[in-house]
């Protein structure tokens, strides 16, 4: 009698776990990072951001990974920031007598320090929206090299090639950040992600998604 | 003395004010940067048009911050 029972038992949790490995078997790539979505909108490589969209996205097209440099790619500009917001005072010290009005000397430094605030807002415009953005159907790389200009190339999943990373030095190795190449056979022949961190992760990520790609393929599911 | 003899002499003897030429080379800097603060404001719509997300009003709040700035330094130093 207690053998049935066991028996029993056995077979459903075996049937419990065949559905639940065909579940994470139809799961896409878009429903398994679900869980492990990024809420800060500062971070250099958000999965599954809740609120991103962009110019050229398709209706039922889901961002899957937006990916902006390093973080650490900033140090040198806000190092070059920090060294402007002193440079008054030195100029002070060194010639004391330059501009001995209190009307100009208010003026310049209102001035200068304006520049100094224009200065970190540009840099920081150019790391915040220069990014590139990975979907469930596409690759698509943002650039926006100089003021007003802008640059939207994109790329089809099913178009890659190949792709690769680059991570060498010192401070890449330390951080953990490198560029990624991705090979196409679209028109135009090379993305590259730009010191990008985690690259080990967006390449995995990559790879899922042609999978699945090709997957949908086999199953006539292509949208 | 002519006319033009006249127009010499002002010329040549006309004081030169700091005060004035300090004023004027900060005053065509200001206008450049008030393009500039412009141009940005309407950089920033273009971005956050083309890349839309949290953190997107918060940005074009300071652009416009940074436009009122360079407006009011302009018209500090016009007055000044």
């Amino acid at each position: 009698m207690p053998d049935i029972y066991i028996a029993k038992e056995k077979e459903k949790k075996a049937a419990e776990e065949t559905s639940k490995s065909k579940k994470r078997e139809t799961e896409s790539v878009a429903d398994k990072l679900k869980n492990q979505r990024t809420t800060n909108p500062l971070a250099s490589l958000v999965i599954r951001p809740r609120k991103v969209t962009f110019e050229t996205q398709e209706k039922e097209e889901k961002v899957i990974l937006l990916a902006r440099q390093h973080l650490i790619t900033n140090v040198r500009w806000i190092l070059a920031a920090v060294v402007m917001l002193f440079v008054p005072g030195f100029v002070l010290m060194i010639f004391p007598d330059f501009f001995s009005s209190f009307q100009y000397r208010s003026l310049l430094n209102l001035v200068w320090y304006l520049l100094t605030f224009s200065f970190v807002f540009q840099r920081f415009l150019r790391w915040f929206f220069n990014v590139s953005i990975i979907t469930d159907e596409r690759v698509v790389d943002i650039d926006f090299p100089s003021l007003l200009y802008r640059d939207i190339s994109s790329t089809k999943i099913d178009m890659i090639q190949d792709i690769s990373v680059k991570m060498g030095g010192f401070v890449r190795s330390l951080f953990n950040y490198g560029d990624v190449h991705i090979q196409t056979a679209a028109e135009q022949k090379e993305f590259i992600f730009e010191a990008i961190s985690q690259p080990e992760r967006v390449i995995k990520i990559l790879n899922e998604l042609i999978a699945e790609e090709e997957q949908e393929k086999i199953e006539g599911r292509v949208r | 003395m002519t006319p033009f003899e006249r127009l010499i002499e002002q010329l040549v003897t006309v004081s030169f004010s700091f005060h004035w030429f300090f004023k004027a080379i900060l005053l065509i800097g200001m206008f450049f940067y008030l393009a500039f603060g412009v141009i940005a404001v309407r950089q920033v719509n273009l971005m956050a048009k083309t890349l839309n997300g949290a953190f997107a009003s918060p940005i074009k709040i300071i652009a416009w911050i940074q436009l009122g700035l360079i407006i009011g330094l302009f018209l500090i130093i016009l007055l000044a």
